[in-house]
């Protein structure tokens, strides 16, 4: 028991001491706490507007006070709140439309390396179909289709994403499927269901990890795609692409407006980026995703 | 390279687009938004929206439109744009060399920057050139091409006013428009300043969409170059007493090459359709742009057409990178 | 008696591995004299390629030439800087890699790879360079050589391509050529025919050899002399003759029962009791004890062993003959 969780805490150790992983965890851990404890720990009302005090720089700069620390929009509204509250928007898409795109690609990734034939050819074929498209138009078109909402675009994202997981996956599936143990369990005629989830599922697991915190990074990606041309969320609700798409218009007077939501994603973009990569180098430096984006 | 594979290619192409074609008409039929109500004056009588509907051939059932739209296609007839009232295709073939020039800049700045910074990373391995191309590698694809186009508006619109953030040519200037390929116009007439211009103006759209494949094309030059490094021929271009610079950018690079041309080409496939955003943030009058207008107008002939041409240039893209990976692998050129 | 051609004195490589340190090469002392072909035996993974790649300073990453020296001609060559030691690669020492199906790069074809190490030590210009190499090529025995000169290596038979090779490795008439096992990934029938280019080739331009293998029997027809190698370690030199006659080390005679045993059709190729395993962190001692017909008792107790004479020419590194 006392060499079991000694291994766990070398393991742990293992882990924390790739300095990507390390820093991706910090800002994955960041971005759940802030976009739990918005309500909390924001300053303002993300949607109260101040027209006495619009676009007001942030603290430092002259003009600024510490009442607004990164300074307000052009209604008045105070920046580090809705910056705050935008993290729920990119944390919402990041995991439930990853969670649910892993889990229609994954399904349909082991049915096809593991049964093969018609059913590959024919799952194969529809992922080739579907890829075709433009990804960023698709997510467009779906979201004029579907009318603005912030499960509308979790759906968005899984529709268009699903076939990243699963070309990715049927691959590694179609390797894991001529190893012994998987012949063997086939031998001794096990359940065809059983031998995937048993023995198939466990073995894609690592890069599965690696995977999911990559398309986390690329659903952020996606809703500040779609918030800046403005069919992501309902106005009323703050998220980091529409804070980008208004500040744009104002950055020869008030570049803090843009510059910050920016700043959000290209950090949390980075960090789950490294998190992939730092998870791949630790839990299999054999394994290789390509970096399509 | 034999008759079966290349009809096997084009069975492939055409069940491809037949799919993309089907799934988008099936998904547009859906939409909400009705382009009919938003032509008409809002006084309109019902008589009014069915004429129009029927005009468009809108009050078939789906399976039948979809029948009607296929035979016209065939035919090279896309149909007449709903809010533009201009033939799809006209409209398509006029946009397509703007974005056309545009992602071939960026894939040309893409390759010639990634394949420079990642052979000499592995050349200087641990140094601070190796850091800065890791580096490089690592930002390219955590910034996604719109954040860097933003980056360079607010640098180059606000700061520092050296280079165009809008448009493919001076407002003062004017071109004749011969390929639509404004470089090659303004060389075609000898118009040097006009040259200059496009030329100034492509930069920044440019470098917004190569930046994150240059980062792809940096690590994937640098895990072939690894693996290639270790090969015996490379033993042996050393044995001969060929300097480090010659081993590594003639006789290792020329062998990773050959990954990095499916890797990029496949990624030229997605750029085409990638532009969208940059095209909006530049004014940039491309495809993508088109594409927005024509989904927020509900535009249904003429997102038809978009998506339909761009996933024809993906699969065609795809195509070429096959023969072109047969062309410079030497292995299967001379089987 | 001049000097010769090539000394290697007391040569140590080191690995620092995360496991510790492995010496692959510990302390090598050969001669090679001009216009001798030298044979370097020993069993795959003993440090024998690890010399031929020293000699060069090509060390692969990881490894570090520790200590020793390299006389060529004179002169040290661990001494010279990196660009002097690239003048002496291909054009005085040049090397032959054991597997020809992989030492010619895939991307190039043939002429090319010829034509560049010409042009770089011997500063012909390409229509010149051209001309030799397919000279060369005819000269060792390539058919219709103007055809197979615009060929990509793997248009070529594995015969063909380790002619290429040689061609390459003769083709600026080096003092010295280093062979790693030219013949392994060959035919029996091809091996031949190889050898027998290679010692013509070695006759005609005067070039000396040392030929790395873990076949005696090549060694037989085709060397003067011999090392034979332990686990990067010399256990015995001698003239081939004599090495033949009268081997003394118990590594070199296993060596030769496991090719009699190999001629009585046996099924492994070596039938040497045990394997030679790896050696990180071996104390100073001998290392193939552990799987020695003749130990002594002595053999675990006592630190390194050094040569002994058993006749002028015949050295032998084992406790028996102190």
């Amino acid at each position: 028991m006392e060499k079991k969780r000694k291994e766990k805490f070398l393991q742990i150790k293992r882990f924390l001491s790739n300095g990507k992983v390390l820093f991706g965890g910090i800002v994955l851990l960041l971005l759940a706490f802030t976009s739990i404890s918005a309500p909390y720990i924001a300053p303002h009302d993300p949607n109260e507007q101040e027209l006495t005090a619009t676009k007001k720089p942030p603290f430092w700069i002259e003009g600024g006070d510490t009442n607004h620390i990164l300074g307000t929009d052009s209604l008045g509204r105070d920046i580090f709140s809705r910056l705050l509250y935008g993290s729920r928007v990119a944390m919402f898409v990041a995991v439930v439309g990853t969670f649910f795109a892993g889990l229609i690609g994954v399904t349909l990734a082991l049915l096809a390396g593991y049964y093969r034939g018609a059913v590959d050819n024919l799952i194969s074929r529809f992922v080739d179909v579907w890829i075709s498209f433009p990804p960023i138009l698709l997510s467009i078109v779906l979201m004029a289709v579907l009318g603005t909402g912030i499960t509308k675009v979790a759906l968005a994202i899984i529709l268009v994403d699903w076939t990243r997981f699963c070309r990715v996956i049927r691959g590694e599936v179609f390797n894991i499927r001529e190893k012994d143990f998987i012949l063997a369990a086939r031998a001794i005629a096990l359940g065809n269901l059983r031998i995937i989830v048993k023995e198939v599922f466990p073995n894609i697991v690592p890069l599965l990890i690696v995977l999911v915190t990559l398309e986390m990074g690329i659903a952020i990606i996606v809703e500040a795609i779609l918030s800046f041309v403005g069919l992501s969320v309902e106005a009323s609700i703050p998220a980091w692409g529409q804070m980008i798409a208004l500040g744009r218009l104002y950055i020869h007077q008030a570049w803090w407006i843009m510059v910050f939501p920016m700043i959000c994603i290209i950090i949390s973009v980075l960090g789950l980026n490294l998190l992939g990569d730092g998870l791949r180098e630790v839990l299999d430096p054999r394994l290789k995703v390509m970096g399509m984006k | 390279m034999n008759l079966k594979y290349i009809i096997k290619r084009l069975l492939y192409i055409i069940t491809t687009l037949f799919g993309v074609s089907i799934i988008t008409f099936v998904i547009l039929r859906v939409i909400p938004g009705n382009p009919i109500a938003m032509m008409l004056p809002p006084q309109a009588t019902q008589q009014d929206i069915i004429e129009l509907k029927a005009q468009y051939g809108l009050d078939k059932a789906i399976p039948i439109q979809y029948g009607i739209w296929l035979i016209n296609v065939v035919q090279g007839d896309f149909g007449v744009s709903i809010h533009m009232k201009q033939d799809v295709m006209e409209l398509v073939i006029e946009r397509l060399p703007a974005t056309l020039e545009l992602v071939l800049a960026a894939t040309a700045i893409a390759l010639i920057l990634g394949i420079f910074i990642g052979t000499l990373s592995i050349m200087k391995k641990d140094t601070f050139l190796d850091k800065l191309g890791s580096l490089m590698a690592v930002l390219g694809l955590a910034i996604p091409d719109f954040l860097w186009g933003l980056l360079f508006i607010i640098f180059f619109g606000v700061f520092w006013h050296v280079l165009p953030i809008s448009g493919r040519i001076a407002s003062t200037d004017t071109l004749i428009n011969i390929t639509g390929f404004f470089l090659v116009d303004s060389l075609i007439k000898f118009d040097f300043k006009g040259f200059y211009s496009v030329f100034l103006h492509l930069i920044l759209p440019a470098f917004s969409l190569a930046l994150p494949l240059t980062a792809i094309v940096i690590r994937v030059i640098k895990s072939s170059l690894l693996e290639v490094v270790k090969e015996d021929y490379i033993l042996l271009a050393r044995v001969k007493g060929l300097a480090e610079r010659v081993v590594i950018f003639i006789h290792a690079l020329r062998n990773a090459l050959i990954p990095t041309t499916t890797i990029v080409g496949v990624q030229f496939g997605f750029l085409m359709g990638g532009t969208v955003l940059v095209e909006i943030i530049y004014s940039w009058p491309g495809l993508g742009k088109l594409a927005v207008t024509a989904i927020i107008t509900r535009d249904l002939p003429l997102i038809q057409g978009v998506v339909l041409v761009l996933a024809f240039i993906f699969v065609i893209v795809n195509l070429i990178v096959d023969l072109l990976y047969t062309f410079i692998n030497p292995k299967i050129r001379y089987g | 008696m001049s000097d010769p051609l090539l000394s290697v004195k007391n040569l140590q490589v080191f690995f620092h591995l995360a496991q510790g340190t492995l010496k692959a090469i510990d302390g090598v002392s050969l001669d090679v004299k001009k216009g001798q072909i030298v044979g370097l035996v020993g069993e795959s993974g003993g440090g024998k390629s690890m010399i031929g790649l020293s000699i060069l300073r090509l060390v692969p990453e990881g490894g570090k030439i520790a200590s020793g020296k390299i006389i060529f001609e004179g002169k040290n060559l661990l001494n010279l800087s990196e660009d002097e030691i690239r003048i002496i690669r291909g054009s005085y020492i040049s090397m032959i890699l054991q597997d020809p199906l992989t030492s010619l790069n895939p991307a190039f074809r043939i002429g090319p790879q010829m034509i560049d190490v010409l042009r770089l030590h011997k500063g012909y210009d390409k229509k010149e360079a051209e001309l030799i190499a397919i000279e060369m090529l005819h000269n060792i025995g390539i058919p219709d050589p103007k055809k197979n000169i615009r060929k990509f290596p793997h248009q070529l038979s594995g015969g063909m391509r380790q002619r290429v090779v040689i061609a390459i490795a003769f083709s600026c008439s080096p003092k010295l050529i280093i062979a790693d096992e030219p013949t392994t990934a060959l035919d029996v029938t091809i091996q031949a025919q190889i050898l027998q280019l290679l010692k013509n080739l070695s006759t005609e331009y005067q070039t000396s050899v040392l030929f790395i293998t873990h076949d005696l029997g090549i060694v037989a027809n085709l060397c003067d002399s011999v090392a034979v190698i332990y686990a990067g370690e010399i256990v015995e030199t001698a003239q081939t003759s004599e090495l033949f006659l009268n081997p003394k080390h118990p590594y070199t005679k296993a060596l030769f029962q496991s090719i009699l045993r190999h001629d009585k059709k046996q099924e492994h190729f070596y039938s040497i009791e045990g394997v030679m395993g790896s050696h990180i962190d071996w104390p100073d001692k001998c290392k193939f004890y552990p799987r020695c017909s003749e130990k002594l008792d002595g053999c675990e107790k006592t630190g390194s062993v050094e040569f002994v004479s058993y006749s002028p020419d015949h050295l032998v590194r084992c406790l028996k003959y102190e």
